[in-house]
C-alpha cells in the first residue's frame, strides 16, 4: 500500500497515472528493463506491485538490470536534469498556467484537459529516471564506504554528502531569515506568538509589520509552492501556514542554517579524509572512492532538488489547475463548490466538459463514500504478502526500531501499564481479547467499554482526551494513549508494549 | 402524580425525575446559561409506560437474568413493544407543539438519554446510552423508545456490572431539544482531566456536531487555557478529517472537512473559556461541559461533574 490515507477520486487517478501506469513504466521502458508497475486504487487506498515481465526465477537478474541501468543514468544525471528535465518542468508549468480555463469555450477546455494529463504523466516519467538515478549514486558510495570501513553505521556514508544540497537548504535559510526578521520587531513577534492562529490581516497595523509582509511576499515568490498537496492549499494559497513555521522558530531559536551547513561539510570532509588515509596504499581503490564521492556529491543532491522543482512544484501547479477547473464547473452550474472537483474521476470531468451535466448528486454520494473510507483501516497489502524487503538505507525496517517510543499520541488516562497487544478492528473481534491485553483499536468509541474491565491499557488511532472512552478509561484507571493515527497498522498481536498514558507514548517492552 | 414533562428553566423540577443530563441542563437554565429550547420527558413518564402495560414485575424478573444476552435483549425490546399511554402521548404532542413555536425555523431535534444515576460524581455512564440527533418531528416517538431501550444496552450493562451497580432503581428520562446546527462543537474540562491541574481549562474542538469528539471519531484540536486569565497555554491542532452534520430531511451524515487550521478562533475561544469559568463557579466543582457554536453564539448542551480524582490521589 502506498498512502496510508484514503485519497479523493481525482487524486487516486493522479496517483495511478503518475506513480504507476505511466510514471514508473515510462522509466522502465526508457532504460530497457523488463519490469512494469501495476497499480490499483481500492476505496481510495493506492496499492502498487512491481512485476517482472519474465519468469519469477529471473527476478534477481531483472533487478540487477535495473540497478545497472540506474548506475549508467547516474553518471549523466546532472546533465539530464539541467538540459532536459528542468526545462521541461518550467515549460509545462508555463503551459498549465496559460490554459484559458476561465475564458475559453468549455468544450475547448476538454482538449486542454487531455493534454494536461499527458504532460503530467510525462513529467512523472522523467521523475522516475532522475530520482532513482540520484539515489543510486548515493547507494553506490555507501556500498563502497561500507566495504572499506569496519563497523560502519547505516547512514554514516551519507554524511559525506551532507551539506551539498542546494534547494531545500535555501528554503531553510530563507525561513531562518524570515524568522529573524520577525524576531527583530517586538510587535511582529508578539503578534505571531500570541495568536494561536496568526492573522495576516493585523500585521500591517503593527510597527515593523509592513516590512515583514514584504519579506513574507518574497519568501512566497520563491517557495510558495511548498506546504500543500494535491487537495490541500500550499503556502502560497494559505500563508498562515508559513507564520506557523515562523512561530516555531521564534519559540525555539535554531542554529543559522548557513553555519550548520559549514559544520556538515567540514564533518563530511573529515570522514572522507579518514577513508583516503586508509586507502593511501591502494591507488585503484582510492580512485574508485574518489569517483564515487564526486558523483554522489554532484548528483546526490538531485534527490532533494527534483523533489523541490518537480514533486512539490508540480503538485502545487496541479492543485491550482484543478481548483480552476472546479471554479469553471461551478460557473457552469455543474458543481456547488470548486473543491468538489476532487470527488470526480478524470474521465467524468472530461465528459462534463464536453457535454455539461449536473454533477452535484454524484459528488454528494462520493463525499459520503469517501467519509466512510477515511474511517477504514485498510489491509497493508492485497493478495499474497510481498516478499520481505531487506531493510534499505532509505527505507529502514520499522520492526528494527526497538529503542525509544514506538508511537506517540495523546495521553488520555494517566498511568503506565504493560501487556501484549491485541488489535481489534470491529466488535466482532471482542472475543479475542484476553485479560491483561493492551487493546489497540481505531477509535475510542464507547462500544469498547465492555472490555475495559479486563484490559491493561488502551491505544487508539483517533480520538481525544474528552471522548467518552477516555472519560471511562480514567474512571476505570486504565492507562490510555489516543490519537496515535496508525496504531492499528503499526502494532501487531502479541507484541509486548509499555503504554504511558501520562506522557502519551507507547514503547516496545 | 409528578409531571410527565418538565420545561427547562420554568418552575421547579424534581431532580429525582430528570436523570443526570436533565439535572445538569435544569441547573444551567436556572443559572441563566444559554441552552437550546426544550423539555425533559421525566422518569415518571417512563414508569407510566411500564405501569400501564404492567411491565414492572417482568422487568424485575429479567434483571435477575442479566448479564445473559437474551435477558438483555428482551429488556431492551420492551421499550418498543407497546403503545404510549394516552396521557403521555398527549403531553408529548403538546410539548412538541410548543417547541415548534420556539424552534425559530429549525426543524430538527436532539433526543438524548438521561438516566437516573448517570453524570453523578463517580459514575459518568459516558457513551453508555443512546443519543439521537437530527430527529424530525414524526420520528420523536421512535427516538424516545430508543433512549429507553438503551438503559439496557450492552455498554450500559457492562458499565453497571463493572461499577457494582444494579438495575434496581434504574429509570430513563429523555431530553428533547432543538438541535443546534453547530458549525463548531467543543468539549471542555474545567480541570485538566489527565494531569489534574486545577488552574487550567482543557478544550477539545472540531467542526460540525460534537458527537465526533465524544465518540472518538476525530482527533480534535486541543487548546489549554489558563483559567485565571483565559490566556492560551498550549494549542495543538487535531486531525479533523470528517465532521458530522444534520441532514435536511432528518438524521445526520459524516462528511469530509474541507477547512484546515483550528476550529475555534480567539473570540469564540475566549467566550467559551468565560462560560466554562462561570459554569464551574455556578456548580461549585470542576465540570465537563459540551457546547455548540452556531451563528456566532454558544449553546451549552451538557454539564456534568468530572468523575476522576486528581492525579496522584
Amino acid at each position: 500500500m502506498h498512502n496510508p490515507v484514503a485519497l479523493h477520486p481525482l487524486v487516486g487517478d493522479a496517483m495511478r497515472h503518475g506513480w504507476g501506469m505511466t510514471g514508473l513504466n515510462y522509466a522502465f521502458a526508457h532504460v530497457g528493463v523488463p519490469m512494469h508497475m501495476h497499480v490499483r486504487v481500492l476505496n481510495g487506498f493506492v496499492y502498487g506491485a512491481a512485476r517482472i515481465d519474465a519468469p519469477e526465477s529471473e527476478r534477481p537478474r531483472v533487478q540487477g538490470m535495473w540497478k545497472e541501468a540506474l548506475q549508467a543514468r547516474s553518471r549523466v544525471n546532472h546533465q539530464y536534469w539541467t538540459n532536459e528535465v528542468l526545462p521541461t518542468l518550467l515549460e509545462t508549468y508555463r503551459w498549465v498556467q496559460a490554459v484559458p480555463v476561465e475564458t475559453a469555450p468549455i468544450r475547448e477546455i476538454a482538449h486542454a484537459w487531455d493534454e494536461f494529463w499527458v504532460r503530467i504523466a510525462h513529467i512523472w516519467g522523467l521523475h522516475f529516471i532522475v530520482g532513482p538515478a540520484a539515489y543510486r549514486a548515493l547507494e553506490d558510495l555507501a556500498d563502497l564506504y561500507e566495504a572499506f570501513t569496519e563497523n560502519a553505521h547505516p547512514g554514516e556514508a551519507l554524511m559525506m554528502v551532507a551539506g551539498w544540497s542546494t534547494d531545500l537548504q535555501r528554503v531553510q535559510q530563507d525561513l531562518y531569515l524570515l524568522a529573524e526578521q520577525a524576531r527583530s520587531s517586538p510587535a511582529v513577534s508578539e503578534l505571531i506568538l500570541g495568536d494561536h492562529q496568526p492573522a495576516l490581516a493585523t500585521l500591517p497595523q503593527v510597527s515593523g509589520g509592513e516590512e515583514f509582509l514584504r519579506a513574507l511576499r518574497g519568501f512566497l515568490d520563491s517557495h510558495g509552492h511548498l506546504g500543500g498537496n494535491l487537495v490541500l492549499p500550499s503556502w502560497e494559497d494559505d500563508p498562515t501556514l508559513v507564520l506557523i513555521e515562523v512561530r516555531k522558530r521564534l519559540q525555539h531559536p535554531q542554529e543559522d542554517p548557513g553555519k550548520r551547513r559549514q559544520h556538515l561539510r567540514a564533518n563530511a570532509d573529515t570522514l572522507a579524509d579518514r577513508v583516503r588515509a586508509k586507502l593511501r596504499d591502494r591507488p585503484a581503490d582510492l580512485d574508485r572512492f574518489e569517483a564515487a564521492l564526486t558523483l554522489a556529491r554532484e548528483v546526490g543532491p538531485l534527490t532533494e532538488t527534483h523533489n523541490y522543482w518537480l514533486d512539490r512544484m508540480l503538485t502545487a501547479q496541479v492543485h491550482r489547475f484543478l481548483v480552476r477547473i472546479g471554479k469553471r464547473l461551478v460557473a457552469a452550474t455543474m458543481l456547488d463548490d470548486p473543491p468538489d472537483v476532487f470527488y470526480l474521476h478524470v474521465d467524468e470531468i472530461k465528459a462534463a466538459l464536453e457535454e455539461p451535466s449536473n454533477l452535484r448528486s454524484l459528488v454528494a454520494d462520493r463525499k459520503i463514500q469517501h467519509a466512510r473510507w477515511t474511517t477504514l483501516t485498510p489491509p497493508q497489502y492485497l493478495g499474497a504478502p510481498p516478499p520481505p524487503a531487506p531493510p534499505g538505507r532509505f527505507n529502514p525496517n520499522p520492526a528494527q526500531q526497538t529503542d525509544g517510543p514506538v508511537l506517540r499520541g495523546i495521553g488520555a488516562s494517566a498511568g503506565i501499564s504493560r501487556g501484549p497487544v491485541r488489535v481489534v478492528l470491529t466488535p466482532e473481534g471482542f472475543g479475542r481479547v484476553q485479560p491483561g491485553d493492551v487493546l489497540v483499536c481505531p477509535a475510542s468509541e464507547p462500544s469498547w467499554v465492555p472490555l475495559f474491565g479486563i484490559i491493561a491499557a488502551l491505544i487508539t488511532n483517533t480520538g481525544g482526551v474528552t471522548s467518552h472512552a477516555a472519560v471511562v478509561a480514567r474512571e476505570f484507571g486504565v492507562p490510555a494513549v489516543v490519537g496515535v493515527r496508525d496504531a492499528t497498522q503499526r502494532l501487531r498481536d502479541g507484541q509486548h508494549v509499555e503504554v504511558d498514558g501520562t506522557a502519551g507514548v507507547v514503547r516496545l517492552a | 402524580m409528578q409531571p410527565l414533562i418538565h420545561w427547562f428553566g420554568q418552575g421547579s423540577g424534581d431532580p429525582n425525575t430528570l436523570g443526570g443530563k436533565g439535572v445538569g441542563l435544569e441547573r444551567l437554565a436556572r443559572l441563566g446559561f444559554p441552552i437550546p429550547p426544550g423539555f425533559c420527558l421525566s422518569t415518571t413518564a417512563y414508569h407510566r409506560y411500564l405501569e400501564v402495560h404492567t411491565l414492572h414485575r417482568r422487568i424485575t424478573e429479567l434483571h435477575a437474568g442479566l448479564p445473559d444476552e437474551t435477558a438483555r435483549q428482551t429488556l431492551a425490546g420492551l421499550a418498543h413493544a407497546f403503545p404510549f399511554p394516552d396521557d403521555l402521548a398527549m403531553a408529548l404532542a403538546a410539548g412538541l407543539e410548543t417547541l415548534a413555536q420556539q424552534r425559530a425555523g429549525r426543524s430538527l431535534l436532539a433526543v438524548r438519554s438521561s438516566a437516573l444515576g448517570e453524570d453523578a460524581a463517580t459514575t459518568s455512564f459516558a457513551g453508555a446510552h443512546e443519543t439521537a440527533l437530527g430527529v424530525p418531528l414524526h420520528d420523536v416517538d421512535n427516538a424516545i423508545r430508543r433512549c429507553w431501550a438503551s438503559l439496557y444496552s450492552a455498554r450500559a450493562v457492562a458499565y453497571r456490572r463493572r461499577k457494582g451497580l444494579g438495575f434496581d432503581n434504574a429509570a430513563m428520562a429523555v431530553v428533547v431539544q432543538v438541535l443546534v446546527p453547530a458549525e463548531v462543537s467543543a468539549v471542555a474540562f474545567t480541570r485538566n482531566p489527565v494531569s489534574g491541574q486545577d488552574d487550567e481549562i482543557l478544550i477539545n474542538a472540531t467542526w460540525g456536531l460534537g458527537e465526533t469528539i465524544v465518540s472518538g471519531t476525530v482527533t480534535p484540536d486541543t487548546v489549554i487555557l489558563e483559567k485565571a486569565t483565559l490566556r492560551i497555554r498550549q494549542a495543538e491542532p487535531g486531525t479533523k478529517t470528517v465532521q458530522l452534520v444534520a441532514r435536511d430531511g432528518g438524521g445526520t451524515a459524516t462528511v469530509p472537512t474541507t477547512k484546515g487550521g483550528f476550529a475555534l478562533d480567539d473570540l469564540a475561544l475566549t467566550a467559551l473559556g468565560e462560560l466554562c469559568r462561570q459554569v464551574e463557579e455556578g456548580f461549585g466543582q470542576p465540570m465537563d461541559i459540551e457546547a455548540a457554536f452556531a451563528a456566532g453564539q454558544w449553546y451549552l448542551l451538557q454539564a456534568r461533574p468530572i468523575t476522576t480524582k486528581r492525579a496522584g490521589t
